[in-house]
């Protein structure tokens, strides 16, 4: 099926897509430029408007769904093409920047898993063949038998590799967090994933001092840019500044990671912990004299820590709940003045 | 011109801004320094509502993706594509009133 996007100011592409194939996957395996953010149903960034054609719902239940106001708009990533589609499109259409690979649909085996903290599991998937990535992207994952894909960070980098590593939370609801929480033992089961894809991506060679603010699970895509940070000797020249969110000490994960982080690039990188229901215990400030604790919603520990730090080189990256994304953009943007441009995040909410 | 009245100044916070009813929408009304401003309260980026934006007194941000558009003549900055749809008010003493349709 031929799918024609028309963009603002005149802009078009052109790319094909099977009836079986969800239109924005199909749009980023040919390299055009389809709007997404989550690519699993929930923020409705990829919403388009229908000009001539017919499309089916692949999920009709997606939640973004309920952002619609007309039954011509429609969700890429949660639709197919029946026939050849003409699409109105919001945005200027630009060309494909040169990226290392572009997304593809790929299988994958778990061979290595570990319950990290209550409700906090990490795996590692062994790709049937290498890929590369950018530090922040993230891939959908999708296993037999369940419906619909889950957007994960890798946590990991690489230039190019076989193995994937992933931190997930055990959602309410979460179908596919239930199923792997529920199985045994998650090793050698099968996935198919696809990407990768997301732009809240770091480049090493990038002269930026990081401020990255997560909460939960939401460091998985940080683990990522912060181990480019030193692997590329940004560190050299830059700072990062991290600062890491979870209720409670029993939540906290990655500290012997974040604290090997700290160590390798000589001062450069300072990790500060916040948590948000109580205070760090004495046993745990005594062990960990690399990282700092502090109490109270990470944003605003954030914000206050980095008083008259911010630099004009500086990039901010969000990730984790709703309320925390929204809460560090407002100051960062209001308070901070950081350009707009210079805040990176992926919305999944 | 016939006009529909809207809100009284003081609604607008000095510097703020707030999201309206009306007939066929939403309409964003701004203050900055002695002026207000009236637009679509819909972003022209994917038609989110413009209710949750931020707003710094000069420059509104659709929180949604970080479109920014200066307020005075609604022309977009940063990383917008489009300018914010005009909608035209007119002060009378205490009031602000949206203008009908011709």
């Amino acid at each position: 099926m031929k799918v024609e996007l028309i963009g603002a100011g005149e802009t078009t592409q052109v790319y094909e897509s099977k009836a079986s194939s969800r239109l924005l996957y199909s749009g980023l395996k040919e390299g055009a430029d389809v709007p997404y953010e989550c690519a699993t149903g929930t923020c409705g960034t990829c919403k388009v408007k229908r000009i001539s054609g017919e499309f089916s719902w692949l999920w009709a239940e997606a939640p973004a769904r309920a952002l619609l106001k007309s039954t011509d708009d429609f969700l890429l990533c949660q639709c197919a093409a029946s026939t050849d589609l003409k699409i109105e499109v919001r945005s200027k259409l630009k060309p494909l920047k040169a990226v290392d690979q572009r997304p593809q649909w790929l299988t994958g085996e778990i061979y290595a898993a570990a319950t990290v903290a209550p409700g906090v599991m990490t795996f590692s998937v062994k790709l049937s063949q290498p890929i590369s990535f950018m530090p922040g992207q993230f891939m959908v994952l999708e296993f037999a038998g369940i419906q619909g894909g889950r957007a994960w960070s890798m946590t990991n980098q690489a230039k190019f590799t076989d193995t994937l590593d992933f931190v997930i939370k055990k959602k309410p609801q979460g179908l596919l967090s239930d199923y792997l929480f529920e199985q045994e033992n998650v090793i050698g089961l099968k996935a198919n994933l696809f990407g990768p894809i997301g732009k809240a991506v770091y480049e090493g060679e990038l002269d930026r001092d990081l401020v990255c603010i997560a909460g939960g699970t939401g460091m998985a895509g940080m683990m990522s840019i912060l181990a480019a940070f030193i692997a590329s000797g940004a560190y050299l020249r830059n700072r990062a500044d991290v600062f890491f969110g979870v209720r409670t000490p029993a939540d906290l994960f990655f500290v012997s990671e974040l604290r090997q982080f700290v160590e390798q690039s000589k001062g450069a990188l300072k990790v500060l912990v916040a948590f948000s229901d109580g205070p760090a215990s004495a046993a745990l400030i005594a062990a960990n004299p690399l990282l700092t604790f502090d109490q109270g919603f990470v944003h605003e520990v954030a914000m206050r820590v980095m008083e008259g730090q911010f630099t004009p080189k500086t990039r901010a990256y969000l990730a984790g709940p709703p309320p925390l994304v929204d809460g560090a953009l407002r100051m960062l943007l209001l308070k901070a003045r950081i350009p707009a441009t210079e805040i990176l995040y992926d919305k999944f909410g | 011109m016939a006009s529909t009245f809207i809100c009284k100044k003081s609604d607008i916070p000095q510097d703020g801004f707030k999201v309206f009813d009306v007939a066929d929408g939403k309409l964003l009304i701004a203050n900055s320094d002695d002026g207000y401003y009236g637009y679509n309260g819909y972003c022209p980026h994917q038609e989110v509502c413009l209710a949750e934006a931020l707003y710094d007194g000069k420059v509104l941000t659709c929180h949604e993706h970080l479109w920014q558009w200066d307020i005075v003549s609604g022309e977009p900055q940063g990383l917008a594509e489009g300018p914010l749809v005009t909608k035209p008010i007119e002060q009378i003493n205490d009031e602000i009133h949206l203008l009908d349709a011709a």
